[in-house]
């Protein structure tokens, strides 16, 4: 699975948003080049990682996303509308009671002192690992503001508009989000340096 | 000195989402206050793990899979539509169709006549049976125990059954073996039997002014034969 850096811009404007109301399949298909990476990569870390459901989650959104369409009306910026249909899909999602294996489950981490130096070209890939699988161990109002922050990049403002909260909300949740990192991930403090 | 905690901002100051007012204000509390340097270290740490957090590419399948889904989908709508729309238009023509009326017309009268067989059979006056030997027949059915004599309809022993009829609320009629016995009418003020063969008894309570006897051969103290 191909790991981006670096977020592409998508280019979608009004015309291509009408063009899919009209059901122009075209259209659509611009959409979902520009926001299938974004959409994917929140249902993937929402599902610990499990890429079949995560993909299977995507489609989920996007056919929702080409059936609804007609109803946005262009009174919130489209991608909060379509941020509100990945956090709405993926709670469901968890809330229908299925259980996908975590990270960690799969990808136990070791303590520096106890690996070779073989395995350290694996640290930075483990160090992530590690980051994601505590990332699907919050619970969804605390993980939901977090991936909008960083896989997203929005503001507390745009995380606000997307989880129907006030920004005092998503800044406390945030608060809450990151000491739950720091103290799963404590032991890993020193891989931050290595990775980074 | 501290003033009021900062724990709650620590988030948005790190990510400079506070007014520079604020954020002074939370900076300055910082350099005074222990508990919340602590707890701004451990936001810190979060953030940085957060950090590690990363865009992921979407399988390459993926579009071709939800291309499926989707046609599967309007395929579904487009039939839905179909049948909502197309349906109504159809029936309509057809209840033009002659054969159709023809149809149409033949199952409305049937139910028509049948409903009023029913009505019909329900509402006849009729009087009680009771089965005393053998297998009598009502009409051409054999009765139970208990069944029901309807205006019109004969009732029929043979060489080995015998029943008895309930008239009305005025006395019984035996009927003997090898007999039949029609009942004509029953009403308030009046009660008919019709006997084609065979014999029957009957023992009535009425005044004898209002018991005729046809084709009997002698009345006897409110019975007769």
């Amino acid at each position: 699975m191909e790991q981006r850096a670096v977020m592409a811009e998508p280019i979608i404007d009004e015309r291509v948003i009408k063009d899919c109301q009209q059901g122009d399949r075209e259209a659509f298909r611009l959409l979902f080049d520009a926001y299938k990476d974004r959409v994917f990569s929140i249902a993937l870390y929402s599902f610990g990682g499990d890429q079949t459901a995560a993909s299977d989650v995507t489609q989920q959104i996007f056919l929702k996303l080409m059936t609804s369409i007609g109803q946005f009306r262009g009174e919130s910026q489209f991608t909060t509308w379509l941020h509100r249909l990945v956090v709405n899909a993926c709670i469901d999602e968890q809330r229908r009671g299925r259980r996908y294996p975590g990270y960690g489950e799969s990808l136990p981490v070791k303590n520096t002192s106890e690996r070779r130096p073989t395995e350290r070209r694996y640290e930075r890939k483990e160090l992530a690992d590690s980051v994601k699988a505590a990332i699907s161990e919050l619970k969804p109002k605390f993980r939901m503001p977090v991936l909008l922050k960083y896989v997203e990049g929005l503001s507390y403002e745009e995380i606000a508009d997307v989880l129907g909260c006030s920004k005092g909300t998503v800044a406390s949740r945030l608060n809450r989000g990151h000491k739950e990192l720091a103290r799963r991930l404590a032991h890993l403090r020193d891989h931050l340096v290595l990775g980074e | 000195m501290f003033g009021k905690h900062v724990s709650k901002d620590l988030s948005a100051y790190c990510h400079g989402e506070l007014t520079p007012h604020d954020a002074s204000v939370v900076a300055e509390h910082l350099i005074g206050c222990q508990q919340c340097r602590a707890e701004f270290e451990e936001i810190k740490l979060g953030v940085r793990f957060a950090e590690r957090l990363s865009e992921f590419a979407a399988p390459d399948s993926l579009w071709n899979d939800l291309e499926v889904r989707l046609d599967a989908l309007i395929d579904a709508q487009v039939g839905y539509h179909k049948i909502a729309h197309d349906e109504p238009s159809r029936f309509r023509t057809a209840i033009w169709q002659p054969r159709f009326a023809a149809i149409v017309a033949t199952l409305i009268l049937a139910a028509g006549l049948g409903a009023y067989w029913f009505y019909e059979r329900e509402s006849r006056p009729s009087w009680e049976v009771a089965r005393l030997d053998g297998s009598p027949l009502i009409g051409s059915a054999k009765m139970n125990d208990q069944s029901r004599l309807a205006v019109g309809q004969w009732l029929e022993t043979d060489n080995v059954s015998r029943a008895k009829i309930q008239v009305a609320s005025i006395g019984q009629v035996e009927v003997d073996p090898n007999s039949r016995v029609r009942l004509l009418e029953t009403r308030p003020t009046e009660h008919r039997l019709e006997l084609a063969r065979g014999r029957m008894s009957a023992r009535i309570w009425a005044p004898p002014s209002s018991i005729l006897c046809s084709n009997v051969a002698h009345p006897a103290d409110g019975s007769f034969s």
